[in-house]
């Protein structure tokens, strides 16, 4: 790969800090509130927020649905054990029963409305525990899931602070060898689970090691999009469609647009910092 | 003139546009400072105010103004300088460093390079300085110049004040971390120490580096406070990620060899005349 690798200790340093430093300090609250699903994004993200926050300050909720393979749940529990959680601080919840309610009163649905709503719905649970517990809620989006839009707007996406947001997939991979998650979780291949057998990959057409070096190239590097195709050896096609995401789903990525009327309007005139104390 | 001069660089984490709680911490540096028997306290590029501060950079000036005059009770025995945003005209402001000594305010440093890439945009907020506002001031028998952060990427600045007879430079920064890539330091870190020494031996002086460290909104600021001697070894560190009030000694002894084995004392004003035609 292109990709240079990450300094796992320092990165782990800087997440830790600023997490801490986030939760506690800026937005005065106690805790951090995870939903675990067994994939690999989710496990670092639980692990890092432990040792930010400290294991009594760290909820994870396991939020199968019917789509959930049954490994998911174990590698999931087995995440929240390797943390050392104690049993108040983690919760399973299973929503197949709110998507049939959602089923029954909005009529027949796509599988990718469903799979929007199942996102949805998950985040609904955690921004409730979260208010339960005095917490927010750790996002576990990943630098290259965030770039080609590959989430649920106000769905996995509707959280309070994207830890792992700076941190391409293969980067995560690198961090949760690192970290000690387990084996099993970071050779898994990604995926939603919004349907049986979907997987991030499949999807999208191209593996992780080609889409991070294409995103790095294109926008740590500037190397001009017909020149990718070429140093990396894959289809011209392939990196049109990799930025073509991005382009695309730049509306998910910022607040929804507001149209200026007044001399001063939120948007670009409105650059106070996001620490406004 | 004695031997050893005590200077002090506060490594603190400022808050985001609460001059009030930065305040605090600047006293409470400030007494520490004394107590190990310090002569100077720098602290960092707009250490009072916070860095990013967007557009709160129009309405801080006049808090700043106000601590200013509560900070000069503190500076009877020791010299301070902090970084604040300077209204130096109504409705101009600069990032400056203020310098305050014998219970006066000295001057305003103000920065001269104004950097506008990358998450910068300061050209946005401030007015540059002009080359007039460049001095030296004398404190104890120390003369010592301040620049600000990105002026220090350049060479002239530091090599101005050392004509003019700086024997030491401070430099305020506000340095974030990025590319946090392989397994060594990263380039900022590299970069910074390479300036810091650099400037050091090319103008034969002390180089007082004092950073930011800690969160301002997506940063993360990194420390790593140095000062280094005019033969470019790094004489102390302060630590990286963590607040840290760095304890330097000068020893003029160390400058008077260093200029004994120095081509500095050497201008070739040809060659600068030549330099500013183009």
């Amino acid at each position: 790969m292109i990709l240079p690798k990450i300094n796992v200790k320092r990165v782990t340093e800087v997440i830790v800090k600023r997490l801490k430093w986030y939760v506690f300090d800026y937005a005065k609250m106690r805790s951090g509130i995870v939903g675990v699903s067994g994939g690999i994004d989710s496990a670092v993200t639980a692990f890092l927020t432990a040792r930010a926050l400290g294991v009594e300050n760290t909820y994870c909720y396991l939020l199968p649905s019917d789509a959930t393979p049954q490994e998911d749940l174990e590698d999931a529990l087995s995440v929240i054990r390797s943390i050392g959680l104690p049993d108040s601080n983690w919760e399973i919840i299973h929503i197949g029963k709110i998507i049939e309610t959602f089923k029954k009163a909005l009529g027949e649905m796509t599988r990718k409305e469903i799979g929007n709503i199942m996102a949805r719905t998950r985040m609904i649970i955690l921004h409730q525990r979260a208010a339960r517990n005095k917490g927010l809620v750790i996002g576990t989006g990943d630098k290259s899931e965030l770039l080609i839009g590959y989430f649920t707007k106000f769905g996995d996406g509707g959280v309070d602070l994207l830890p792992i947001g700076g941190l391409y997939k293969t980067h995560v991979r690198q961090l949760a060898e690192y970290l000690g998650v387990q084996r099993r979780i970071i050779e898994k291949p990604p995926s939603p689970r919004l349907w049986p057998g979907q997987t991030a990959e499949g999807e999208i057409g191209l593996s992780y090691e080609i889409i991070d070096d294409i995103l790095y190239l294109r926008f740590e590097e500037w190397v001009p999009e017909d020149e990718i195709a070429s140093i990396l050896k894959v289809r011209k096609e392939d990196v049109e469609k990799i930025i073509g995401m991005v382009k695309r789903t730049q509306h998910k990525r910022l607040p929804p647009e507001v149209f200026h009327i007044s001399f001063r309007d939120i948007g670009s005139d409105w650059r106070y910092p996001r620490q406004w104390f | 003139m004695m031997n050893k001069y005590r200077i002090a660089l506060a490594q603190i984490h400022s808050y985001l546009g609460n001059v009030e709680l930065n305040f605090k911490k600047h006293i409470s540096y400030i007494e520490r400072a004394r107590e190990k028997g310090a002569k100077i306290i720098v602290f960092p590029e707009l250490s009072l105010t916070g860095y990013l501060l967007k557009d709160l950079a129009y309405e801080v000036s006049r808090k700043c103004e106000e601590k200013i005059e509560l900070l000069k009770d503190y500076s009877k025995d020791i010299c301070v300088i902090i970084g604040v945003v300077e209204e130096y005209r109504i409705g101009i402001y600069r990032n400056s460093m203020a310098v305050l000594c014998d219970g006066e305010l000295k001057g305003y440093i103000p920065k001269l390079y104004l950097p506008n890439y990358g998450l910068f945009e300061e050209g946005r907020y401030y007015q540059e300085g002009d080359v007039k506002s460049i001095k030296v001031f004398s404190y104890e028998g120390l003369n010592f110049g301040i620049v600000v952060c990105e002026d220090a990427w350049h060479p002239e600045p530091i090599e101005l004040l050392a004509r003019m007879g700086a024997d030491v430079v401070f430099i305020a920064a506000s340095s974030p971390l990025r590319g946090l890539y392989g397994t060594d330091e990263t380039s900022i870190e590299k970069i910074w120490e390479s300036i810091n020494v650099t400037r050091a031996i090319e103008n034969t002086i002390f180089i007082g580096f004092v950073n930011r460290v800690g969160v301002e909104d997506e940063e993360y600021f990194w420390g790593g406070s140095m000062f280094v001697l005019p033969d470019g070894k790094i004489a102390v560190r302060a630590l990286k990620m963590e607040e840290d009030l760095l304890i330097a000694d000068i020893d003029y002894h160390i400058l008077r060899k260093a200029r004994r084995f120095s081509s500095f004392k050497v201008f070739r004003r040809d060659l600068n005349m030549r330099l500013g035609e183009l």
